[in-house]
């Protein structure tokens, strides 16, 4: 008997509005176990190499895993698919919410988009029957109100939708999937590959409940949450002042990207602060389905007569460096209202910021002018300019339209050296945290498939000798037992990096949180991971099982892009990161060195069992791991 | 010389800044001392019963961590600033 799953896939064919269920094995599930793993599947079956990604030929892929829905903290979770706009590489991205949940309630392990629709359509999902329906009069639409109008059609409150913004629907390359309105599936553009195929909306209710093989082990493990989450001081942080809590540390460390990635230390940092926002804004706690961390904010303000409201939740960390710190503004009412304006658009706030960023530091160089802003002095620390420049971005409107695509395409097209101020990988732009500061960033960053992404591995500072024993305990659990300085890219640092992404990887087929489950600060180490995987499915799985499962999923995306073509020719640092030392604060003239990365390149394609030369998978490495298929 | 408390440490205190006397000698275990002394919850979050650190801190010198310097030896000036943080994620 298959537990925790449905057993059903969902195939949509949006050229011809025709729906197939697919029921695949046992076998099936154990090998890609769902999320990013199973999606990265259907995406290499249907899709061929070379498709544009904002064409009919690309695949969108919705996936949840076997523990979504059960009760325990930290597994409402899905992965969106395809190939990226933003990169012509395997794009990916999780997003938690109530969404996942009621997915699974509604029927369904994943849904597979192909083709595209000849007009505006949402799929409407209710205990296992499936409707495509008209989405025309909610083409245009914010999020929130998208929200209310299909609730109110479709007659029920509680339904929980998945959806694209007007951003989604004009195909910028950042553009997000939405559930919530404050939850967004944020990186690598699956927003605007969505909006290519005329798919507005996803809508699921359900009733269907999640059946796992052992529900006393599910229970035992619940059990301990609530405890652990007020014991293990990390997570009673991220109870209390949620992601913002790591900014002012980061800020101290000099590690908190200002000035488009010129500085690690910004002046203003308390003032976009989680401790500030707590002080002033800050509403209550929200979470996700089954969830007792309680990561999220809502907050309300306003900003110059713009009300920012609760239902659009409130800024995270990245948010409020990217729209705060990069662009070298303090306000967090500005930070705030972005924050609103991105969730109600679909845009991923990383990406957006950042490239305001960038584009704020080609003003700065006189790479644009007010000719080419429309008017706006787009200067670092002017806050109103920043929102001027964003409305111009949701409308895709002069500048806006360029900026849209991203940093690296802009930076092609603004020409004069402005593609030396583009920080990003693979056109993903650099998340807030600093390689210069902790070092297996440099590594990750350069190599992870679907570009710079710092939820792909454990970070640097959960493994120095000076981290907290229960850290290294569960680090240990993963062979993990020479911590080192977080400043130091040698074997080890590979190793820790290698490992622990292969853990993270396994987290993102299984649809876990990386703030619930993780191999080190998290409320459930790698062992309990396991146990959770065979008290829902009944497998006898082993940390050894989860680590395998995690190669697995990393070798497929790699093999994704080998068939694009792409290997160790785009596993690479911008130059800035190499070649401008950081400036101010205790980062004060560090940068990372290409000596090191490619040194670190070597040793970790080696580990990886891969082609040194060229960074691919090996037929033998794909043989090995059931994917000889994709060789 | 300023401390600056964050997070949880500024929660439990009521405070999040305080000026500590600082003389030629004075160390960051005498800063910490004082610190705890003023703010007795505070002394779970900072010390382990030997007096040693806990593990569970990070305290910074002008953006080093003391781990870095020379520990609870590290010696201080009036013009320093140090700041004192419980372990803290963010994604």
């Amino acid at each position: 008997m298959l537990y925790g799953y449905t057993g059903k896939i969902l195939h949509v064919d949006l050229n011809k509005a025709k729906f197939t269920i697919e029921e695949p094995s046992e076998e099936f599930y154990k090998t890609y176990i769902g999320g990013s793993a199973m999606g990265t599947y259907y995406v290499f079956k249907n899709t061929p190499a070379g498709a544009d990604p904002l064409g009919p030929e690309n695949t969108l892929t919705i996936m949840l895993s076997a523990s979504t829905g059960v009760s325990i903290s930290g597994q409402s979770r899905m992965t969106a698919t395809a190939k990226s706009p933003l990169s012509g590489l395997i794009g990916d991205s999780q997003v938690g919410g109530f969404f996942p949940a009621e997915m699974k309630f509604s029927g369904f392990d994943g849904i597979v988009f192909t083709g595209k629709s000849p007009k505006p359509v949402y799929l409407w999902i209710h205990d296992g029957e499936v409707e495509l329906r008209d989405a025309s009069h909610l083409w245009g639409k914010i999020t929130g109100d998208v929200e209310k109008a299909v609730r109110e059609e479709l007659g029920d409150p509680k339904i929980e939708i998945a959806q694209i913004g007007p951003s989604g629907e004009n195909l910028s390359r950042f553009a997000a999937i939405i559930n919530m309105s404050n939850r967004a599936n944020g990186r690598t553009g699956m927003g605007a590959v969505m909006g290519s195929k005329n798919l507005k909306a996803i809508a699921v209710r359900g009733h269907q409940k999640v059946k796992t093989a052992d529900p006393a082990g599910i229970t035992r493990l619940a059990r301990l949450a609530p405890k652990r989450v007020q014991d293990i001081p990390d997570m009673k942080g991220l109870q209390d002042f949620g992601t913002a809590s790591v900014l002012n540390y980061q800020n101290t460390s000099g590690g908190l990207p200002t000035c488009n990635y010129t500085s690690g230390t910004f002046e203003q940092a308390e003032d976009i602060s989680g401790e500030t926002m707590a002080e002033t804004i800050l509403q209550h706690n929200d979470t996700c389905y089954a969830c007792v961390v309680r990561c999220k904010r809502v907050v309300e303000t306003e900003y110059k007569g713009n009300h920012v409201d609760p239902s659009y939740g409130g800024p995270e960390y990245e948010t409020l460096s990217t729209f705060g710190s990069y662009c070298g503004i303090g306000d967090l009412h500005a930070v705030s209202l972005a924050n609103q304006i991105c969730d109600q658009y679909g845009l991923d706030t990383i990406a957006c910021g950042a490239t305001i960023a960038f584009a704020m530091d080609c003003f700065e160089h006189g790479y644009l002018t007010t000719k080419d802003t429309g008017g706006i002095d787009l200067r670092f620390g002017d806050a109103d300019a920043m929102l001027a420049i964003l409305d111009k971005i949701t409308k895709r409107e002069g500048l806006g339209d360029l900026l849209a695509n991203g940093s690296a395409y802009a930076a092609e097209k603004i020409g004069h050296g402005a593609q030396d101020l583009v920080v990003a990988v693979k056109n993903n732009e650099i998340p807030a945290h600093m390689p210069q500061v902790k070092r297996s960033l440099a590594l990750i960053y350069a190599v992870n498939p679907f570009g710079a992404d710092h939820q792909s591995h454990e970070h640097d500072p959960a493994y120095t000798p000076d981290t907290a024993s229960y850290n290294l305990e569960r680090m240990a659990e993963i062979g993990l037992t020479h911590p080192m300085s977080d400043r130091v890219l040698d074997r080890e640092k590979v190793k820790m990096a290698l490992t622990t992404e292969w853990d993270y990887c396994y987290i993102d087929s299984a649809q876990l949180c990386q703030f619930v489950y993780g191999p080190a600060w998290q409320v459930y180490g790698p062992k309990e991971q396991a146990e959770l995987m065979k008290a829902t499915t009944g497998w006898d799985w082993t940390v050894a099982d989860i680590l395998k499962s995690g190669e697995r999923r990393l070798n497929m995306l790699r093999a994704f892009n080998a068939r694009e073509g792409v290997g160790r020719e785009r596993d690479t640092l911008p130059k800035r990161i190499y070649d401008e030392p950081l400036k101010g604060g205790a980062s004060d003239g560090v940068a990372v060195t290409r000596q090191e990365v490619e040194e670190a390149l070597d040793m970790y394609y080696e580990m990886c069992g891969w082609d040194v030369a060229t960074g691919k998978p090996t037929r033998a490495k794909l043989e090995e791991l059931g994917l000889g298929w994709m060789a | 010389m300023q401390v600056k408390l964050y997070a949880s440490l500024r929660q439990a205190a009521g405070t999040k800044m305080m000026d500590v006397e600082v003389h030629a000698g004075t160390t960051i275990r005498n800063v910490l001392v004082e610190v705890t002394r003023r703010h007795p919850v505070l002394v779970k979050f900072v010390w382990k019963e030997q007096g040693e650190l806990a593990e569970f801190v990070h305290v910074f010198v002008n953006g080093e961590n003391i781990r870095h310097l020379f520990g609870l030896d590290t010696p201080l000036k009036a013009e320093d600033h140090v700041d004192i943080f419980p372990p803290l994620v963010g994604g």
